[in-house]
């Protein structure tokens, strides 16, 4: 079976909560440590500012979204872009859940939490990093070594205003979950429950 | 005369110069300019956040530039001018000083570059904040089309005021404090 070559990860990115600088630190680790060169980030300003070479990525690759918080802003760029991510991963319920990288004698005592330092996270908030990554990765690989099909998709940005505050901006991906961890809009791809 | 500034770091994830900028933002909202200053978050502004849409709105703004000009693009397809705009390559080249090679937490380079940033965008903020003659004009939104087809080179007709920082021209004048480093 052969499913896809790479797949994107676009963290939120945000700059004012420590929660963004999570999604941003888990980013580096899936592309830098877990899964170099099969997984590629894109960048939110760059698809903003029209970088030809982010917007080939996305319509060429399946992208996981990691959403920071409850603004949702990694959903709601793809949302202003006129497509869907592969898959959604939101942080806040995640801090409150067991991690799964480690095994079940140590679960007790690795904490997930953001903490409160967004220049460079403390122990909790790279531990809740090693999680997201940990996720990002499972999906990524079930991308990559299954008959995950992904059909290229185009940008339709002609009528979606900007700045423009949406209340519900993850309705209209119809978000299901994978596992409790990882959401993927209903209409895309189904990706296999890892976790 | 302003009150307050809004600090906007380039917003980029993939280079270490965005890191720069980011560290650099936080310097001065934590440590330089607490209480006078402001960070923007683009994706937040892009969203149509409200606090985000007034930082830039009311009260003027610093850039700070990497390579690829994303700030300064953002805020020409959002029709919003900013006050100043600092370009980070300029500023390494001036300086002498190097981002470094680690873009997840900044090494000890990095770290230099960013608090020299920091000191730059600071001493920008400080001659608008302490010149009673500064005024702003407060803004409107007015968003252009998302793709960068038609975004002129130096949309804002940059003036250069000293190496790497800069002022658009139809934006009310200041005079550069000394650097005291």
């Amino acid at each position: 079976m052969k499913g896809v070559e790479k797949v994107n990860i676009c963290p939120c990115g945000g700059v004012g909560l420590v929660l963004s600088s999570v999604a941003r630190h888990a980013t580096y680790l899936l592309t830098e440590e877990l899964l170099p060169g099969k997984t590629e980030i894109v960048d939110s300003v760059g698809l903003y500012s029209g970088s030809a070479e982010e917007v080939a990525l996305i319509e060429d690759y399946p992208t996981i979204v990691i959403d920071g918080c409850a603004h949702h802003c990694g959903t709601n760029l793809f949302r202003v872009l006129g497509i869907k991510p592969a898959a959604r991963i939101f942080l806040p319920p995640i801090a409150k859940m067991p991690p799964s990288y480690v095994c079940e004698c140590r679960k007790d005592e690795i904490k997930l939490s953001p903490g409160t330092n967004r220049r460079v996270l403390k122990e909790t908030g790279k531990n809740l990093a090693t999680e997201v990554a940990t996720q990002a990765a499972n999906i990524a690989l079930d991308m990559i070594n299954s008959d995950y099909k992904y059909e290229k998709q185009k940008i339709n940005i002609s009528t979606t205003p900007l700045c423009d505050y949406i209340e519900d901006v993850t309705n209209g991906m119809n978000y299901i979950f994978v596992n409790e961890k990882v959401e993927q809009p209903e209409s895309m791809p189904k990706i296999s429950n890892k976790d | 005369m302003v009150d307050h500034v809004c600090i906007v770091p380039s917003g980029g994830i993939k280079s270490i110069d965005s890191t720069v900028t980011r560290i650099a933002s936080y310097i001065v909202n934590e440590e330089l300019l607490p209480k006078k200053s402001m960070i923007l978050c683009f994706p937040a502004y892009m969203r149509g956040v409200e606090e985000d849409l007034v930082m830039v709105e009311d009260y003027p703004s610093i850039l700070m530039d990497c390579q690829e000009e994303t700030a300064t693009k953002i805020f020409y397809i959002t029709g919003i001018i900013p006050a100043a705009r600092i370009y980070l390559p300029e500023i390494i080249k001036h300086h002498k000083l190097s981002p470094g090679s680690k873009r997840s937490e900044l090494d000890e380079q990095g770290n230099e570059l960013a608090r020299m940033l920091a000191k730059e965008v600071s001493r920008v903020a400080l001659s608008m904040l302490e010149n009673p003659n500064y005024h702003y004009k407060k803004q409107q939104l007015k968003p252009k089309a998302l793709r960068n087809d038609n975004i002129p080179e130096d949309p804002f007709n940059y003036i250069k005021l000293s190496p790497g920082i800069y002022r658009p021209d139809n934006m009310p004048s200041f005079l550069l404090k000394e650097d005291d480093f």
